[in-house]
């Protein structure tokens, strides 16, 4: 069921087009990312859900109530913004109950509430400090509860853990996450993180240039990239570039480049052709290549190379081996000489070909 | 280090030798001549001789004073939140720019051009007449202490809406979209939000502008009626008529004692205001 | 020059759209108050200076002219201050 609807949005400072085009529909108690590069316009994306910047065309709605007209105080959507901006001269409760405030509910029931939602981020006890002295962390659960309070119809997060250092952006992604299940409230989070949205969203919208160049679960977006950016910017760290079909071809072999893997258009594109494939999936061995322990796996491609570097990354070190022009990156799990020759392996189900 | 330290004390001697020599030392003398006699013993006489003489004049300095200050917070602060809330960006604009006309004109030239704005015959009397909304018979002159009023505010009005919008520009921006989203009105925003959060801006333009006030002669002189008139007046009236000035000195004591009193009253507030939070 | 267009433009259209809007007017009657009383005295000083006979009650003066210095002016006015 489609609670937040947006419909061909378009939104610009001056001349220059941000938002070109969105369509985004999200249902009741989804939790969708907005994910994409610096500059991409994820931040505008949510000003102009907000009503904090006008909008060239395009409908928002929620529910049958249509919002893109209406003023943002009028809206009710929510933000927790990346720079917490919590009200340093209020307590936390004062912080807290504000929007409560605002609509006129009673004391003793904002008070109900306000100790609710404390309980709710593990902040009880500290309902009468200054919102200045407290940590990173609790200052962005006192702005979560803060958007909270009014019970939005939707919750925007903007970078709310960019600001917190790794561990305890670990704890409050979890936190949130844990929270928005039991809540069930509707959400866009936006991070440039592709780790906090594989972890944290329904789904994940990426965003590149204005535009939503692909929007799908998790899983999708991890392992079917639809485009070269998507997969790029989804960790494929590796990508060779052929100029035609036929050289493609020459280096992986047809069997490899199973149907699902070869679109129609491909036999008459212009553009070079890309490859792209993670590091983690290459199989990488110190054994010659007509070795017959490698010719076990008939759906995958072969490449030569020698070690050039190596770094040790905890679990594992990552190689980069020379092979012709291109250098490849390769989890392995020891360290390997330098000038070292290796054979890599790819199976063709982790190939994104463009 | 030690070679350091005296380097840095000879760097910082011209500095302070100006200061002491051209401002600390005139201060404590004038405030020193207050209350001693041409002999050197101490005394009160010239104070005494002052509230004697000038009450009315320093009672008149409080309430223009306070009226100004009144007056230059309000329109001050509305200007200041119409150019950072309003939704209407263009006109907004406009204000801005051309609230900061005043700052450029100086305090003779203000007055001049107010005393023939003001004036019973003046440009405003006649634009109303001439408009119909007012007949010959029935304009007033503003010249007096309303005239000094206004002259003092329409003044001081750019000096302050400059630093109060500085003020209100330097709040972050989403503190604000944070209560907007919240459902809090703009006019609810800048009483709760943004007012409590640049109270020491607006205390410290206002305790500026008081001693501008207090020290300008000019306008008391052009715009005002006679009697009675501003201490500033006195003061140039005791050294030039006179040669008196020990009272004229005493007067100065006054006039710094009452915005020292402005600021201790604006210190506490600030300082309450802090701990009861 | 087009961006201040468009901009005036969305103006518009939010003032006809949200029907209510009675804060646009309330603001652009404080600014246009303001504005006079900004203006006021600066154009009567302008005036002054190119003026030779101003009489009350007359909204503008009866002689123009740029004879007047600054020292007759000073005196023209304080001769006709109460
Ligand atoms: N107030 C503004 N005026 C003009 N251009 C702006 C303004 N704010 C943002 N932009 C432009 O809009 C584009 C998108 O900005 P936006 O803040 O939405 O990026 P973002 O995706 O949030 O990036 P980041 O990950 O760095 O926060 C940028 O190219 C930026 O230059
Ligand atoms: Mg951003």
């Amino acid at each position: 069921m489609t609670h937040l609807l947006i419909e061909n949005l378009h939104a610009s400072y001056g001349d220059k087009v941000i938002l070109n085009n969105i369509n985004l529909a999200v249902a009741q108690g989804e939790m969708i990312a907005l994910l994409g590069p610096s500059g991409c316009g994820k931040t505008t994306l949510l000003n102009a859900l907000c009503g904090f910047m006008p909008i060239q065309s395009g409908c928002i709605s929620i529910g049958d109530r249509k919002i893109s007209t209406l003023a943002a105080e009028k809206r009710n959507i929510t933000m927790v913004f990346q720079s917490y901006a919590l009200w340093p001269h209020m307590t936390v409760s004062q912080n807290i109950g504000y929007g409560l405030k605002v609509q006129k509910v009673e004391r003793a029931e904002i008070e109900t509430r306000v100790n609710e939602l404390l309980s709710i981020v593990n902040l009880e006890g500290l309902q009468d400090e200054k919102v200045t002295a407290l940590s990173g962390g609790q200052r962005q659960r006192v702005a979560l509860a803060r958007a909270l309070a009014i019970r939005p119809d939707v919750l925007v997060l903007d970078e709310p853990l960019s600001n917190l250092d790794a561990k305890v952006r670990l704890n409050v992604r979890h936190e949130i996450k844990a929270l928005q299940k039991k809540l069930g409230f509707t959400s866009l989070i936006v991070t440039h993180d592709q780790e906090e949205a594989l972890v944290m969203a329904d789904r994940i919208a990426v965003l590149n240039q204005g535009q939503i160049e692909q929007l799908g679960t998790p899983e999708e977006i991890y392992h079917q990239p639809k485009t070269a950016f998507v997969a790029d910017f989804m960790g494929a760290n590796n990508k060779l570039t052929f100029s035609s079909l036929a050289s493609l071809q020459q280096q992986i072999s047809l069997s490899s480049l199973t149907q699902s893997k070869m679109q129609p258009s491909f036999s008459n594109k212009s553009t070079p052709y890309q490859v792209f494939f993670r590091s983690e999936d290459v199989g990488l061995t110190t054994l010659s290549q007509d070795h017959p322990k490698l010719h076990n796996e008939t759906d995958a491609i072969r490449i030569l190379g020698d070690v050039q570097q190596s770094a040790f990354l905890g679990g594992s070190y990552q190689i980069s081996v020379r092979c012709g022009k291109h250098t490849i990156q390769a989890d392995h799990h020891e360290n390997l000489l330098e000038g070292t020759p290796v054979t890599l392996c790819v199976p063709a189900g982790a190939l994104h070909i463009f | 280090m030690r070679s350091s330290t005296s380097y840095n004390l000879w760097l910082i001697a011209p500095a302070a030798l100006m200061v002491g020599l051209f401002f600390l030392y005139p201060l404590f003398f004038s405030l020193y001549s207050a209350i001693t006699t041409d002999e050197g013993g101490l005394t009160l006489a010239h104070l005494e001789k002052a509230f004697e003489l000038y009450s009315n004049d320093i009672l008149f300095t409080i309430i223009i004073v306070l009226a100004s200050v009144v007056l230059l917070a309000i329109l001050s602060i509305s200007i200041a939140a119409l150019i950072t809330l309003s939704p209407f960006r263009s006109i907004v604009s406009l204000l801005g720019f051309i609230y900061r006309i005043p700052l450029f004109i100086p305090f003779i030239v203000t007055a001049q051009m107010m005393r023939t704005f003001l004036a019973k015959n003046g440009l405003m009397n006649n634009a109303f007449i001439a408009s119909g909304m007012l007949t010959p018979l029935e304009t007033v002159s503003f010249l007096g202490w309303s005239g000094i009023i206004i002259v003092f505010v329409w003044k001081q009005l750019a000096f302050c809406t400059l630093l109060i919008t500085g003020a209100m520009a330097a709040l972050d921006e989403s503190q604000i979209r944070a209560a907007r989203n919240l459902g809090a009105s703009r006019l609810r925003i800048l009483f709760q939000i943004m007012l409590p959060q640049i109270t020491p801006t607006i205390g410290v333009a206002m305790i500026l502008s008081t001693v501008t006030i207090m020290s300008v002669l000019s306008v008391p002189l052009m715009i005002g009626t006679g009697t009675p008139t501003m201490i500033a007046t006195d003061m140039a009236f005791r050294i030039n008529s006179y040669g008196d000035y020990h009272v004229a000195n005493a007067l100065g004591l006054v006039s710094y004692l009452i915005c020292a009193g402005l600021a201790w009253f604006y210190l506490r507030q600030s300082l309450k205001d802090k701990g009861a939070i | 020059m087009r961006n201040t267009m468009k901009h005036q433009l969305s103006l518009l259209t939010l003032c006809q759209s949200n029907k209510i809007r009675p804060s646009f007017w309330i603001q652009c009657v404080f600014i246009l108050l303001f504005a006079f009383a900004l203006f006021g005295p600066i154009t009567n000083l302008l005036i002054w200076t190119v003026a030779e006979t101003w009489y009350f009650p007359h909204a503008l003066p009866s002689e123009w002219g740029l004879n007047i210095g600054t020292k007759s002016l000073i005196l023209t006015v304080m001769s006709q201050a109460p």
